[in-house]
């Protein structure tokens, strides 16, 4: 008795203590935030939810029976189906749900001020992300560990499936383009960014030949001297950047290493994979899971104070990393760290079949997506800790501030926002860059935010170097799911194309491999080099294609969970996946709409394309720019179509769920 | 403390797939129906081929 009084104390004292955190960040105005509070409010709600929603989830809504043998157990064949501990599911699984999106998507959204991007992150995830996972685990483990596409086709129908095939093959493609461009913007011009990303290639090649030849899959010993290679590489590219003779190799501008990156992923995904995508992958989820722990350890004993105001004027759309306002922009920014679709992939492929027990569903799928979402504030965290004119400086593209320091800084000066070029020519030495200005992407703004926290913890003489371990971080893990998408996508090609002409299916023909690789690479490729081009930086285009990509994919996996539950006679807890699917269906559509329609030049994709081409009828544009110009219009109009494309598959499986749901429920 | 760190390594090494040709070897052992034994190499290309698949890592 006296037991069950005092675990209620504890939670009620959590709740407090969360509730306190939370207004204290939602109320404070014009004064400085400690991002203790970020994180206070943070553990308390995923406590909180994790132990009583998941835990209602998994009783009363999916009814988990412990007693019940799961996949791996009972077709346990020691390849796929292998019984795991929970433990190392967790891991296995934490490690393939958080890739970069956690990092870049909430310190792009951070141009709204910090509350917006905060409140989603925290409520996305208890909500809809971590909701999303679970269930889809859970029903992929009761049947046989099905993919989504797989359950989509049984529970919705053919439209349902092709429609997840397709989803998946865009996200793919258009995830690659808007990472491989946040890489090109971290190393463009950066002799030690570039040097230090190109040493990532032989260093994981070496490694490869370790695991393959010298002492075969000891993959903790590799691991360990691969981290080393890779620190003594970030040193290594300090000593190239101060070096006269050896900077001018690695000193290129962004098309030159767009094209590096292209050349390099065809490489990656024709070359076999325990070359180089595999002992890549080993480095980098050593490198991640390692820093990821620093940086939290880092924060929390820091306790840096937060510089961005709760919410910017950029709220009403005008903000110059991406155009558009706090809704519905904010909830396609942030889709990994809130609900991402793709982890429904996860969720249905690997995981379910390692699972032993039922039981440990909320620990994986619940679980491993808050803290998913605690990387993501942790991200938000480090962007917002610097001072907002510094923010706005590294993310602003040359298009919206222009190419010139002084002017760019009038420009944000004029914003509200105080920083001078004496400021960014001092932080930039600091860093070791020749210049800091207009690094869109998010990835050299998170590197310099973590340089900082990293530098007060461990010394601030060693800023260029945690600076460039930052970037090194963060491209060591873009170009693993660069190489690993490249490859996925080309099994789905070779898939789709065999089954017309089956040669063509076979996964280890050469011809085909070459063909479906330069296919899919020529696909991201594209969107990459016009990225690039676009003087608006590329982001503002095709991070919120991407958001509007994966938050379908996630619909569609909320669909099949809503559909699942109406058919199962459970309707009165098909809100459970109900609500968010009704969230993300308000979010995808208003983004789409006026990704599409608005009047606005940087939202909407056919005004865009109408300004240019007036632009070049009035003889305003350069005539060297108007073969580049043509290239740009075109782009609108096809991402304008793309996004169109997102949006019927998105109706239709809603549509198609609900009408074979509720007629089967009849019926 | 010994035990911990000992506990301690084991998990990494089971989280990392390090001991993954341990585990095939023990059940190897352990199988009725023999199987042609693998060697560390043909194991660890196995494993590959078997892990880089299907879509292994997410944005």
């Amino acid at each position: 008795m006296i037991e069950k009084y005092s675990k209620n104390i504890i939670w009620i004292l959590v709740a407090l203590l969360g509730a306190a955190a939370f207004s204290t960040i939602a109320l404070s105005r014009n004064e400085n935030i400690n991002a203790v509070w970020f994180i206070t409010a943070a553990a308390c709600i995923y406590m909180i939810a994790y132990r009583f929603y998941a835990s209602w989830i998994a009783a009363k809504v999916l009814v988990i029976d412990e007693n019940k043998k799961t996949p791996a157990l009972r077709l346990r064949n020691d390849k796929d189906f292998i019984p795991t501990d929970k433990w190392i599911v967790f891991g296995h699984h934490f490690a393939a749900i958080a890739g970069p999106g956690p990092l870049v998507g909430p310190t792009l959204a951070a141009q709204f001020g910090y509350l917006p991007g905060m409140l989603w992150i925290l409520i996305g995830a208890v909500l809809g992300g971590a909701v999303q996972d679970m269930t889809t685990l859970f029903f992929s483990m009761r049947r046989n560990g099905k993919s989504l596409g797989q359950m989509a086709r049984d529970e919705i129908g053919i439209i349902g499936g092709t429609a997840s095939l397709i989803g998946t093959f865009l996200i793919m493609v258009i995830l690659i383009a808007v990472l491989g461009l946040v890489v090109v913007n971290a190393m463009k011009h950066s002799p030690w960014a570039t040097s230090t990303v190109a040493a990532t290639i032989p260093i994981a090649i070496f490694i490869g030949i370790y695991l393959r030849s010298i002492r075969s899959g000891r993959v903790l010993e590799a691991s360990l001297i691969g981290f080393g290679l890779l620190l003594l590489a970030v040193f290594a590219g300090g000593l190239i950047d101060h070096s006269e003779t050896m900077r001018i190799y690695f000193d290129h501008d962004s098309l030159t290493l767009a094209w590096a990156v292209i050349f390099y992923g065809f490489a990656a995904a024709v070359l076999p994979v325990w070359l180089l995508l595999a002992p890549r992958d080993y480095l980098s989820t050593f490198v991640k899971l390692g820093t990821v722990i620093v940086l939290a350890i880092a924060i929390m004993t820091l306790q840096p104070e937060i510089k961005m105001p709760a919410l910017t004027q950029f709220t009403n759309g005008t903000g110059p990393i991406f155009g558009g306002s706090v809704f519905p922009f904010v909830f396609i920014t942030i889709a990994c760290g809130s609900i991402s679709g793709f982890h429904s992939l996860i969720a249905s492929g690997t995981t379910p079949k390692l699972l032993d027990n039922e039981k440990y569903i909320p620990m994986i799928g619940y679980g491993a997506m808050l803290l998913e979402s605690f990387v993501a504030i942790m991200a938000l965290i480090a962007a917002t800790v610097l001072e907002p004119g510094v923010f706005f400086a590294i993310n602003s593209p040359v298009g919206v501030v222009g190419a010139d320091a002084a002017g760019a800084i009038q420009k944000i000066n004029s914003w509200g926002f105080k920083v001078s070029v004496e400021e960014m020519e001092l932080l930039a030495k600091n860093m070791g860059e020749t210049s800091l200005f207009a690094r869109t992407g998010g990835a050299p703004s998170l590197a310099v935010g973590m340089a900082n926290i990293f530098g007060k913890a461990f010394g601030t003489h060693l800023l260029a170097m945690w600076y460039h371990f930052a970037i090194m971080f963060e491209a060591i893990f873009i170009l693993t799911t660069l190489d690993a998408g490249t490859r996925v996508g080309r099994f789905m090609l070779q898939d789709m194309i065999g089954n017309i002409y089956p040669k063509f299916g076979q996964t280890s023909w050469m011809p085909s491999i070459i063909l479906s690789s330069a296919i899919v690479v020529s696909c991201w490729g594209y969107f990459l080099y016009i990225g690039v081009i676009d003087p608006n930086g590329g982001v503002n285009i095709l991070w919120p294609l991407f958001g509007i990509a994966n938050q379908m994919l996630a619909a569609i996996a909320l669909s099949v969970g809503t559909g699942i539950l109406i058919k199962s006679k459970k309707l009165k807890y098909a809100w459970v996946t109900g609500l968010p699917l009704l969230w993300l269906i308000i979010v995808t559509t208003s983004a789409a709409y006026q990704k599409i329609f608005s009047q606005d030049i940087r939202v909407g994709f056919i005004a865009a394309a109408r300004d240019l081409t007036d632009k070049i009828n009035m003889g305003l544009i350069d005539s060297d720019k108007i073969s580049i110009t043509h290239q740009l219009i075109f782009n609108q109009k096809l991402d304008a179509f793309i996004t169109l494309f997102l949006l019927i598959i998105l109706w239709t499986v809603v549509i198609d769920m609900l009408r074979i749901s509720f007629f089967k429920n009849k019926s | 403390m010994l035990k911990t760190i000992k506990s301690f390594y084991e998990f990494i090494r089971r989280l990392s797939g390090d001991d993954l040709y341990d585990l095939y070897l023990e059940n190897h052992k352990k199988c009725s129906k023999k199987h042609n034994l693998m060697t560390k190499k043909k194991f660890y290309q196995a494993t590959l081929d078997r892990k880089w698949s299907g879509i292994k890592r997410c944005c």
